[in-house]
């Protein structure tokens, strides 16, 4: 058994807020920056009794959407929640090897500014079950930003690089929880590029949509590439193939 | 061994079975039916009882008087001299339910103790009338005759210089026919009603708040603990048992400890002796704290896990996942605790015997014994004379305070079950 009194020390490194910093060109793809560098990664359920992922070697380019496809059980969605380290929260993981974040490794990094930098969307949309307003301002409000005028402005823009402002403007303090399956899961996209992160995780993030949302999800991807670089898992190949740059397959 | 592929023939064995099975539903069903009905029966009749016996002592004299009596022994001063000229009584307004002294220029009434005993009320007085003149016996200062006092006795001087004693027991007409008799009054009692409740039913509503006080922040941080941030390891296993366990423990041991634990661990802080309502409150806690625990636990549970993630993924904290996500989300569980520690702490009483005391005092105190309206029930029927109907009483108000509380936590989760549907 773990010690329970023993904490880990983590650092915040203040350079990962530096967007100018000049990041490592890949070997195979010169072009490509590489954001995100995964070595011999292997990750551990059940206190080592379950080995879900297998030397894993991957470098994620910045501002490209690279999909992880494969068949399901095969750790896609396990991979995506080690990057922000959402899988430290489960009970008797185990990791070996490393994932770089712009050089540093993510097990040393304060999981709060990893959090902030790396933003998540779920496969169910989850809303807060509070006004469409405080779900966007939730994060910047945990950062302690209390600005009237800045945090209208996280609201706005957010709302607009999502394309929902046109459709909420008017019930914009009525529950999240009350637009439509398409809304919440973009107002969850929202929310996550509220904190203005580098790197946006998608789990399936259109799984629970009819093809219609599913369409306006897709789109929305293509013009956040600009801005953010893109990790989403999909079951669907063809959805794979219409909006990735870069496809990473698991093989179970 | 091979298996046999016998064929069944179920539709012979339905048709076997369906005359057998029609009475041996018929005699589970009617006597599950009769069973639940006896219940219902029984339960009726409980409260009919106590509506039936309890509710003519309900009053609300009964409700806003001390337990104890405070009496006044009045006489007309030693150098009165009755002189039917002095007086003029001609501004005493005349009502048909009272009755009127027409020598002392006086206006009586009848009416009930919280014994539904009959008595007298001193009603009306004239300016002019002598009653003003009434000194105490014992200091012989000036009183005035408050509206809550009843006549209990009054003896008088006769012009023959006899005495004569009417008691409220016998009429008014007896004491008015004694009055005219009279020319002073040598003794006369007034009696505050007694055997009230308004002490028990303050003090149980400060016990209430202490209570809700001291159990609310544990019961909800140790919810929290095991909620949100405890392991499925064994410790957490062990503390879930032990937890469940003590919500069993019978209240009297509670009661125990807070007598020997609490009432020197007050009484060392603020230097008071014996029980008072912190020691109460304290083991009240103690009693409460299993069930708060369990059901803001349950609450916390119900909250959707990906709510949870989406708020540490958007880099909150688990501080802030708690107090943003976690409690708003299971403020239905905490008023459910409320309210059932609300009942629980009315209806207590073998615990707080020991730990708050059973003395009926004349207002509440928080540093000295005190009684509940549970403990009150428990104080009027362990006498010699044991008061059925008072306690009927008091069983009616501690009955609607339940239903009241029961019913506002449907309120409470329909509510919430509409707004987390919407």
């Amino acid at each position: 058994m773990k010690n329970p009194f023993k904490f880990k020390k983590e650092i915040v490194n203040a350079d990962l807020f530096n967007n100018d910093l000049p990041l490592p060109h890949s070997e195979e793809y010169p072009d490509e920056e590489v954001i995100f560098s995964v070595k011999d990664f292997q990750f551990y359920y059940d206190n080592g009794e379950k080995h879900a992922l297998k030397d894993i070697n991957l470098e994620i380019f910045k501002k490209k959407v690279t999909a992880f496809i494969g068949p399901s059980g095969c750790g896609k969605s396990t991979l995506l929640r080690c990057f922000n380290r959402m899988n430290d929260l489960i009970d008797g993981n185990k990791k070996e090897g490393e994932i770089l974040y712009k050089g540093t490794p993510i097990d040393t990094l304060n999981t709060i500014q990893l959090r902030s930098k790396v933003g998540m969307v779920f496969q169910q949309p989850n809303p807060f079950p509070m006004s469409i307003y405080n779900n966007i301002t939730y994060g910047p409000k945990c950062q302690g930003l209390r600005n009237k005028k800045s945090l209208d402005k996280i609201v706005y823009d957010s709302l607009n690089d999502v394309g929902l402002y046109e459709e909420v403007k008017d019930q914009i303090s009525h529950s999240g929880t009350s637009l439509s399956g398409g809304q919440q899961q973009r107002l969850c996209i929202a929310r996550c590029i509220a904190m203005s992160p580098d790197i946006i995780l998608m789990d399936e993030p259109t799984s629970a949509l009819d093809p219609i949302a599913t369409l306006k999800i897709e789109e929305l991807i293509r013009k956040l590439k600009e801005k953010y670089t893109i990790i989403i898992v999909t079951h669907n190949m063809q959805q794979a193939a219409r909006i990735s740059d870069y496809t990473a397959f698991f093989m179970l | 061994m091979e298996k046999k592929n016998k064929k069944i023939n179920l539709s012979y064995l339905i048709e076997r079975n369906i005359k057998n099975r029609k009475y041996k539903d018929g005699i589970t069903n009617g006597s599950t039916f009769l069973f639940s009905l006896l219940c219902v029966v029984i339960l009726f009749l409980v409260i009919g009882y106590v509506l039936f016996t309890g509710a003519n002592y309900l009053t609300p004299g009964f409700i806003t008087s001390n337990y104890s009596q405070s009496s006044v022994a009045l006489r007309t001063p030693k150098d009165f001299v009755y002189n039917e000229n002095d007086y003029d009584f001609s501004d005493l307004e005349r009502f048909d339910d009272t009755y009127y002294s027409e020598k002392w220029g006086i206006g009586l009434q009848y009416g009930k103790d919280n014994n539904q005993n009959q008595v007298i009320y001193l009603v009306q007085m004239s300016e002019n009338s002598p009653f003003h003149e009434l000194v105490r016996r014992d200091d012989g200062t000036n009183f005035n005759i408050p509206s809550d006092m009843y006549l209990s006795y009054i003896t008088v001087q006769t012009e023959l210089g006899t005495y004569k004693t009417a008691f409220s027991e016998d009429g008014i007409e007896n004491m008015i026919s004694t009055l005219d008799e009279a020319v002073s009054i040598y003794d006369s009692n007034f009696l505050t009603l007694g055997g009230g409740i308004s002490t028990s039913l303050i003090t149980t509503c400060y016990l209430i708040l202490f209570t809700l006080i001291f159990s609310l922040p544990l019961g909800i941080g140790g919810a929290i603990y095991l909620g949100y941030y405890a392991k499925d390891n064994r410790i957490t296993r062990i503390i879930r048992s032990l937890v469940d366990m003590s919500s069993g423990i019978p209240s009297i041991i509670f009661g125990l400890v807070g007598a020997t634990i609490f009432i020197p661990f007050v009484g060392s802080m603020t230097g008071t002796t014996g029980g008072n309502i912190f020691t109460g409150a304290l083991t009240m806690t103690l009693i409460l704290l299993p069930t708060i625990v369990k059901t803001v636990e349950e609450s916390i549970k119900t909250i959707p896990k990906s709510m949870i993630s989406a708020s540490l993924a958007l880099g909150a904290s688990n501080t802030e996942t708690i107090f943003k996500i976690v409690l708003p989300n299971s403020i239905d569980g905490i008023l459910n605790a409320a309210i059932l520690g609300i009942g629980r702490t009315i209806g207590e009483s073998a615990a707080l015997v020991f730990a708050l005391g059973t003395f009926i005092t004349a207002a509440p105190s928080f540093t000295s014994g005190n009684t509940t309206l549970a403990v009150h029930i428990w104080y009027i029927l362990a006498g010699e004379y044991p008061a059925y109907e008072q306690a009927c009483a008091i069983s009616i108000i501690i009955f609607c305070v339940v239903v009241v509380l029961s019913l506002s936590t449907k309120l409470i989760n329909y509510l919430f079950r509409r707004k987390r549907e919407r």
